[in-house]
């Protein structure tokens, strides 16, 4: 097993600061950092997920000006992203099928994508919100990041790609067992839902009553799909000004109103429960129909932020028990 | 004062006097409360009240437009029933109101921070709002669950100390708050008097604001969506509750309220039959800014 | 090469009271500052308090609203309307930390080609002095 004094990996860190972008947790939001003092762990998860570094809220794709000359603007820019859990690291994974297709390869994902280096940092210590177990992962899966720490106290335990565990000198060490006991003790701090089957269950509901009944409570605020590490929607808009405009590509909700509004006026989602219902769908019977992947990570942010506590575990356990 | 709520949902259920009885029961979360709907008699024993029912279910109310609803509604609640009445979005035979006095809410966000429990209930980590309540008691009601406690009259010290403030500190302490926002539309979906069919900010033909995050853009959306309820907002809180980012609004909404009170003496969701502040005017009204 | 700061100030003129008593102001050769440019609206009720947001938003440096004197609307009761929004909209912004110079209202009568000179030289050397809008303004400009 790799390891490192936490301190020489901090250090390590602060110099590559400049040649790289780091990103890191700063209390409730994973901000740009100048260094590595500046990072502060508040509870387990951040507020924001990461996503918005690889999909930013508000993203330029092109400019133009009075004489119409066009000017793309890709980034390019090498970027570190630290200390985001390994639910986060599996949800910025789950997004490169949707981006990164053969047919229509978005390349300004895609080119974020390939030049940061995700290291994500395990949970010692789950929320009771926390349920990622129910997807195969857990508290220390390395999926989706390029480096997976642990922290013992004084080391860091590290998981992951050679080339970056060299980059920062983590030697091989003995670690006495040490990562196994973290993570039973972690695993058994999270609930696991049983999903087998899940998605058959949901293509036989359709559209009855069961949506509606549950749909009651929300109140299609959109809370849920901001705070969402694998929630993707976007808008496309133009901003013109005196001299030449841009397009920029801004985050939307499905749970909106008029997120599937038609420029003749018909609204085919216009009730709550087909929104709900279309989440619901989306996130466990599309996607893993599409990319054999939940799009779910478990993180469980939805259920903590949502202002009228709309628990999806609870609609996940429901359809579970249902027969088929 | 549970038991009468429970009793009088079973019964109005039970004798067909409504079709639906919008109410609270347990969370799945610490300190939460959630939104219940219940259909059948036997299912009213679900319904709680304690200092954690913090959203305002008056926004449900027009969801069921072909249903007979029943709601437990305190305060705040009641006053946002009366202004959508007399906005004519409801009809008054439409709602029968289990009205709930009501000792406040709890910040359950700080209580969470502070590593709280239920054992930690405390007048200390009341709502700013509800501290400063001037309407504990339901304004309306068919059925009053509880003794109705003793009211006091809408304070803002709150709001008095920010007007003393330079206009500096008060522009920092603006725009700390909005800078968070990510137009997430909580605040909106979560305010019962925010029903536009489409918001201002959803308007294609004028644009009003542009649909990015900058600080302009997330300045005027709370500072206009505030302006859009001046005269409207019954201080609820359920704006502030619903915001993911945790951000002031009330800051904004109360700062209205308090000049609609001075200034035309007018309290919003009080009295079904009076017309909504703007849309009256006397001719004594002030008019000292106006060279 | 430091030129002097123009401000734009965006003057909205009800059309039989204040617009009128600009057009009187101007037949009279009356002087005042060149920086108003004047928009008319039927009445000063019909002024949405967001276009006084807009203005700001869009970096215009003040915003002048003028209409009829209570009692003599053309439309009886608009300006009535009028100035209880105006009032709210303006407690508000200046509440936030907007300079309470930049949000300006006057009732000019169509007679009143006198004040309305002077009220446009106060408003314009008003905003003058606290200088451009920088709070809640949106990017200006793509290319910098």
């Amino acid at each position: 097993m790799r390891q490192i004094d936490k301190e020489k990996f901090y250090k390590e860190l602060n110099s590559l600061i400049g040649e790289y972008t780091v990103y890191a947790p700063v209390g409730d939001r994973v901000k740009k950092i100048k260094d590595t003092k500046e990072i502060k762990f508040e509870g387990l998860l951040t507020r924001f997920p990461a996503k918005e570094h690889m999909l930013p809220q508000n993203e330029e794709l092109f400019r133009w000006n009075r004489d119409k000359k066009i000017e793309v603007k890709i980034p390019d820019t090498k970027a570190i992203i630290f200390g985001i859990r390994p639910c986060d690291a599996r949800a910025i994974a789950s997004l490169d099928p949707t981006f990164n297709t053969e047919k229509f390869p978005d390349p300004y994902y895609i080119n974020r994508r390939k030049n940061t280096i995700i290291i994500s940092i395990g949970c010692n210590n789950p929320d009771d919100t926390c349920f990622c177990t129910s997807f195969g992962s857990g508290p220390f899966d390395p999926t989706g990041s390029d480096l997976l720490v642990v922290d013992t106290g004084e080391k860091f335990l590290g998981i992951g790609k050679e080339k970056i565990l060299d980059m920062f000198g983590f030697e091989e060490g003995n670690d006495g067992g040490e990562f196994e006991a973290l993570k039973k003790k972690a695993e058994g701090k999270i609930e696991r839902i049983n999903l087998a089957g899940i998605k058959d269950k949901l293509d036989s509901l359709k559209e009855t009553d069961f949506f509606k009944k549950i749909s009651y409570k929300c109140i299609n605020c959109g809370a849920c799909t901001f705070l969402c590490p694998t929630c993707y929607c976007f808008d496309i808009e133009d901003m013109e000004r005196i001299d030449g405009g841009k397009r920029v590509r801004i985050w939307d909700s499905c749970m909106f109103t008029i997120y599937t509004q038609e420029t003749s006026g018909h609204n085919p989602r216009k009730q709550e429960e087909r929104r709900m219902r279309q989440r619901i769908m989306h996130k466990f019977s599309y996607y893993p129909f599409l990319y054999d992947i939940f799009g779910c990570v478990g993180c469980g942010r939805c259920i903590s932020y949502c202002p009228v506590n709309f628990d999806i575990r609870n609609v996940l356990k429901t359809i579970g028990g249902m027969d088929e | 004062m549970i038991e009468n709520i429970r009793r009088e949902a079973e019964k109005i259920l039970k004798e067909g006097v409504v079709d639906l009885v919008i109410g609270f029961e347990e969370g799945t979360i610490p300190l939460k409360s959630t939104p219940v709907f219940i259909e059948k008699p036997e299912e009213a024993q679900k319904l709680v009240w304690n200092s954690f029912c913090e959203n305002n279910l008056a926004v449900y109310i027009n969801r069921f437009k072909d249903k007979k609803v029943g709601i437990v509604a305190n305060g705040c609640c009641s006053r946002a029933i009366v202004n959508l009445i007399i906005e004519g979005q409801i009809k008054r035979e439409d709602v029968y109101i289990i009205g709930v006095p009501c000792e406040g809410m709890l910040d359950r966000r700080k209580m969470l921070r502070e590593g709280k429990t239920e054992k930690d209930v405390d007048e200390s980590y009341l709502y700013t709002n509800c501290r400063y309540c001037g309407h504990r008691n339901p304004v309306i009601y068919d059925y009053l669950a509880g003794e109705k406690l003793e009211e006091h009259s809408a304070q803002y010290p709150d709001i008095k100390e920010m007007e003393s403030l330079t206009e500096e500190e008060r522009w920092q302490k603006f725009s700390e708050e909005v800078n968070r926002c990510i137009r997430c539309y909580a605040c909106r979906q979560a305010c019962p008097m925010c029903y536009c069919e489409v918001c201002f900010v959803d308007v294609n033909n004028p644009k009003w604001l542009e649909g990015g995050v900058t600080e302009a853009d997330v300045g005027y959306w709370n500072l206009g969506r505030a302006y859009h309820l001046a005269g409207r907002c019954v201080d609820c809180g359920a704006c502030e509750r619903a915001c993911p980012m945790e951000i002031k609004i009330l800051n904004l909404t109360r700062k209205l309220n308090k000049d609609v009170k001075e200034l035309y003496n007018y309290e919003p969701g009080i009295d079904i039959n009076e017309k909504p502040v703007l849309g009256e005017f006397t001719y004594e009204d002030k008019e000292d800014f106006i060279r | 090469m430091c030129k002097e700061f123009e401000p734009k100030i965006a003057a909205f003129l009800c059309n039989w009271c204040s617009y009128a008593g600009a057009d009187l102001a101007g037949v009279s050769r009356l002087q005042y500052p060149p920086y108003t440019r004047v928009i008319r609206v039927p009445c000063s009720g019909r002024i949405n308090p967001f276009y006084i947001m807009r203005g700001l938003y869009e970096g215009i440096d003040g915003i002048w609203v003028s209409g009829c004197h209570p009692g003599d609307c053309h439309y009886q009761t608009g300006n009535y309307y009028a100035r209880r929004r105006f009032a709210l909209i303006k407690n508000l912004l200046e509440f936030i930390g907007i300079k309470k110079e930049r949000i300006q209202f006057s009732w000019v009568s169509a007679s009143e080609g006198g004040k309305f000179a002077e009220v446009a030289t106060k408003v314009s050397n008003e905003v003058k002095k606290v200088g451009p809008v920088e709070k809640l303004v949106r990017e200006k400009r793509i290319y910098d």
